[in-house]
């Protein structure tokens, strides 16, 4: 609430001070929530532990930080008028996301062909 | 004044003998029970002395089992020793004796006859640990999805679905593997039935009865056995590979493709089944037992809990009784325990593991999963398949021991 009002003020008076105060907020906010969060991604690597191996958890985590990542900066810059600039960090993050998902499109692919492969046989 | 003494002097005299008798008897009372306690003490002091004297002479005599026996796991199949506890085989007498202790115990001995009819409920309850597990992971990853949004979270779901359905798919691939060597051992079995028999017929100078009756009659079983061991594990394998592909969302419907082949197999199915029926009416050697009550119930059971082809089986249980009987005559009952403890394992396994995959597509449900739900449920039908065909083996390979045992029997009374 603070920040909103804060942000409506300094549009109002100061326009070029508006998207740094945006920047600044969105980086505290993404502070608190990852501080928030900690204790659940614990939890869940727990869970992780039995069930799926390390490797596929940590691709996990680094491709949800990507995606929380690209669609912060993507709307920041929609917020400040770039949409442009906003559609090229969404490709920027996708292709980070699928180049880490690599590993797990192989995998996939290699139990499918098993699975065929003795079919076949 | 001797009169007036003489009452006092007795008085005195009765006095002195109540007081001695009084003495004597406290005397008594008093020192008996500790005449009993001494010596009470002195037969414990002996058998205390006697005890330790034994167990010091088994530690000095170092008393250990003999060679044979600490020999013997090696003469037990491998999954019969895995079911014993440790320390049963043991040098030391005192851990083999705690280990015939814990065998002998009731829970135990339950356990070990469950495990060994293929009822591994702790396997079961790992499985369905781990399909719980994973599930409430889709569950907790679909909601981070979401709170993303856009095409970065769509993106991020499409990982998740990869890792999930890849493991989900990952831990239930080595049952078709367990299928198949199992179906390899039975379809050996059954065909090496048939140059035991022409032997036997040889033998007893009955060749063209071999050749023309029960030699044509094994040798069609063992076909349909054959044939069903050989389609059954590449469907299942297919339908799996198909339903992975399908549960990714690749824009490609493959579903349609995968009901066609079920429904195929299906059909496949009855056409064993009609052919297995029609072997064993044209077959004399096993006569079909009338249907009693517990027979009804019996082929109400299997018709209940067998997928597919429970119907079918169910009616061939007739001939199947008959044929467990001549095998009972032929090699008593701990024969039949034997081909039991061959063929109960694997069904019974498919079974229970069937019943957990539902259960956790029913909790997928409940949680909203739909993608993994329908996975599981497309493994769990697959499951069904396999405990079909394996059903359909096992019918064969006792009526073909049977036909076998009453052809030796038939041989032995000519």
């Amino acid at each position: 609430m603070v920040c909103l009002v804060a942000l409506v003020v300094i549009r109002h008076w100061k326009p070029e001070w508006a998207a740094l105060l945006r920047m600044a907020s969105t980086v505290v906010f993404f502070g608190i929530i990852l501080s928030v969060a900690a204790e659940l991604l614990s939890a869940v690597s727990g869970l992780c532990g039995d069930t799926l191996p390390e490797a596929q958890w940590s691709i996990l985590l680094k491709a949800l930080g990507i995606a929380f990542l690209t669609e912060l900066t993507a709307g920041i810059c929609r917020d400040s008028g770039e949409a442009t600039l906003a559609t090229w960090v969404e490709t920027a993050g996708k292709l980070e996301i699928l180049i880490l998902a690599l590993p797990l499109i192989r995998s996939v692919i290699s139990l499918v062909g098993a699975l065929i492969s003795g079919a076949g046989s | 004044m001797r009169p007036h003494s003489e009452p006092q002097t007795i008085g005195r005299r009765i006095a002195l003998k109540v007081i001695r008798t009084a003495g004597v008897l406290l005397f008594l009372l008093h020192a008996l029970p500790a005449l009993f306690t001494l010596s009470v003490g002195a037969e414990e002091g002996q058998a205390v002395n006697g005890g330790a004297d034994a167990v010091i002479q088994a530690a000095e005599e170092n008393i250990t089992m003999p060679d044979a026996y600490t020999a013997l796991p090696e003469a037990l199949p491998d999954g019969m020793a895995e079911l014993l506890p440790d320390g049963l085989f043991s040098n030391d007498p005192d851990q083999a004796l705690s280990a015939v202790g814990e065998l002998t115990s009731l829970p135990v001995m339950v356990s070990t006859l469950l495990s060994a009819i293929g009822l591994r409920l702790g396997d079961g309850l790992t499985l369905l640990g781990l399909l719980v597990g994973m599930i409430l992971l889709a569950a907790v990853f679909r909601t981070v999805k979401e709170s993303v949004g856009g095409q970065s979270g769509r993106l991020f779901g499409f990982c998740m679905k990869l890792c999930l359905y890849g493991a989900t798919v990952e831990l239930t691939v080595g049952m078709i593997d367990t299928v198949t060597a199992y179906f390899d051992q039975l379809t050996t079995l059954t065909a090496w039935l048939l140059p035991v028999m022409g032997t036997l017929f040889a033998l007893g100078g009955n060749v063209t009865q071999a050749a023309v009756s029960e030699g044509i009659l094994l040798t069609h079983l063992s076909a349909i056995q054959y044939i069903s061991a050989a389609v059954t594990p590449p469907v299942c394998g297919l339908c799996m590979a198909l339903s992975l592909l399908d549960g990714l969302n690749l824009q490609m419907r493959l579903s349609a493709l995968t009901g066609w082949i079920k429904k195929t197999y299906t059909a496949f199915l009855g056409l064993v089944m009609f052919l297995l029926s029609a072997a064993l009416g044209s077959q004399t050697i096993l006569s079909a037992r009338a249907d009693s009550l517990r027979m009804k119930g019996i082929k109400y059971a299997v018709g209940s809990m067998l997928p597919v082809v429970g119907g079918a089986v169910s009616g061939t249980l007739g001939t199947v009784a008959a044929g467990i009987s001549t095998l009972r005559s032929a090699c008593g009952v701990c024969g039949i325990i034997l081909i039991a403890l061959l063929l109960l394992p694997a069904l019974v396994q498919l079974l229970l593991m069937k019943q957990v995959i539902y259960l956790s597509a029913v909790i997928a449900n409940f949680l909203n999963c739909d993608g993994e739900a329908h996975l599981l449920d497309e493994i769990a039908g697959l499951y069904g398949y396999l405990a079909a065909a394996v059903s359909i083996c096992s019918v064969i390979t006792v009526l073909a021991l049977g036909i076998l045992a009453g052809g030796s029997l038939a041989l032995a009374n000519a």
